[in-house]
């Protein structure tokens, strides 16, 4: 192991370990980092708000390092603390939470075909400090809604909906919603029974819908009915 | 599969997760899901090969290897809500994994791995999981080897696998055929030196 090209070899091998330990021992010291801002915040939480000029530090610090203010409790609008703060912090939350609305929407479209329940959503944004409320995300899409008129929310029965594509859901498409509200899912026997349907019209509402996203087929078996699946009931498993 | 201790996504218990969606980006986005699933499951069970039907077939028993199914139970079937996916579907999910490289075919490679695999048509194909990649192990096996002063030492694979001295390292009861890659990699570094039995099979390393 004496030719140059054997020890270029080695030196990038042991490069390569080096660089490896160093950025390991980088991610633990920003983890002990973050943590500490996260306590920071919690402790300081007063001093950070009524003082604008720490707060914008706060922020920036807060986003250098990859923590998310919105999670640090503070700034949870239903919270006693944030009744008493400025228009301002609230419109910053309704912010921050209407760029987390548009993240998931688009990261769960493949799945959903572009339209979500609200009880998802807010599953999937909430973490142990913070849990959005209904009413919340009401509010955050009607910002979003002002700048992008593709996204709005919508009721299903008593289930509330967001939609972040820009066709509109048509009666049959309603009724399909609404009817997988109470087991998840329909079949064209089921359209057939409950709302006299013909067999050609339940095929084009079904397959129009599988082909937008919007359900999920299920061939339960030979000889079986196949089901189609609303896919916020993923989560509901 | 009934298994208390992997926690299973939600998915897992969505009946339409079994039947092969026929929307394209539907599709994409549930096959994803399966093969984040099979990779978690098999890290954290250790499990190195699983048959055409997700059945596993050879776990960190002693005997290293061993083709006897470990567990009956296919990971693409579930009981609980009776459902299963197609083998043709897995099949497909498969071959996407071994287009990404977290899977290979199984096929006769020259250790003690492929004694009695049949010929095997693409249809009926056994992956090897590649919940670490080769590279990955290999350097795992180098920085054991230097740590431990054996570097221009023979070893044999079985010290690498199962002696005592391994037996805190995570790659203690490697897959013989996962091993052989990752020497392959280290072989392709200048890092290695395999030694070979007549008829090709591997029988010890020289790391430098």
């Amino acid at each position: 192991m004496t030719t140059p090209k054997s020890d270029t070899e080695q030196y990038k091998t042991l490069g390569n370990a080096i660089l490896e330990r160093q950025s390991a021992e980088l991610q633990a010291q920003l983890a002990v980092f973050q943590s500490a801002l996260t306590n920071f915040a919690r402790d300081h939480g007063e001093q950070i708000k009524n003082n604008a000029q720490f707060k914008q530090q706060f922020i920036k610090l807060c986003q250098s390092i990859g923590v998310d203010p919105l999670s640090l409790s503070n700034y949870t609008p239903s919270g006693v603390k944030f009744t008493k703060t400025s228009s301002h912090d609230r419109d910053e939350y309704y912010n921050n939470l209407a760029v987390k609305v548009i993240e998931t929407c688009r990261a769960t479209r493949d799945a959903n075909g572009g339209i979500i329940s609200v009880d998802e959503l807010i599953s999937r944004l909430e973490d142990a400090t913070y849990t959005p409320t209904a009413k919340d995300i009401e509010k955050a899409v009607a910002d979003i809604k002002l700048l992008d008129g593709s996204f709005s929310i919508f009721p299903v029965k008593n289930k509330l909906f967001i939609k972040s594509i820009p066709e509109e859901l048509n009666s049959d498409q309603q009724v399909i919603f609404e009817t997988c509200g109470l087991m998840g899912y329909v079949s064209p026997g089921m359209l057939r029974d409950n709302y006299g349907w013909g067999r050609v019209r339940c095929r084009d509402v079904l397959e129009a819908m599988v082909r937008k996203g919007l359900l999920w087929v299920d061939e339960p078996g030979p000889k079986q009915e196949v089901l189609y699946w609303e896919p916020s009931w993923i989560n509901m498993g | 599969m009934t298994d208390a201790d992997f926690k299973f996504p939600p998915i897992y218990n969505f009946p339409p997760f079994y039947t092969k969606q026929p929307n394209e980006t539907t599709w994409q986005s549930q096959s994803q899901q399966w093969i984040g699933l099979v990779l978690d499951y098999c890290k954290q069970k250790r499990i190195w090969v699983l048959n055409s039907d997700g059945v596993p077939l050879s776990k960190n028993d002693s005997e290293l290897d061993s083709d006897e199914e470990v567990d009956s139970l296919s990971l693409f079937a579930n009981e609980k809500i009776q459902r299963s996916l197609k083998r043709e579907t897995i099949g497909e999910i498969y071959a996407q994994m071994v287009t990404e490289g977290s899977a290979e075919y199984l096929s006769p490679v020259s250790t003690s791995l492929s004694r009695s695999l049949k010929k095997a048509t693409p249809q009926d194909q056994s992956i090897i999981v590649y919940w670490r990649k080769p590279e990955d192990w290999a350097t795992m096996l180098l920085e054991w080897v230097e740590k431990t002063g054996q570097l221009g030492g023979i070893l044999t694979l079985y010290e690498l696998q199962a002696s005592e001295s391994v037996k805190s390292q995570p790659f203690y009861k490697i897959n013989s055929t996962v091993l052989v890659r990752a020497l392959d990699v280290l072989v392709k570094m200048g890092r290695a030196q395999v030694l070979k039995e007549e008829g090709g099979k591997i029988s010890g390393v020289k790391i430098v």
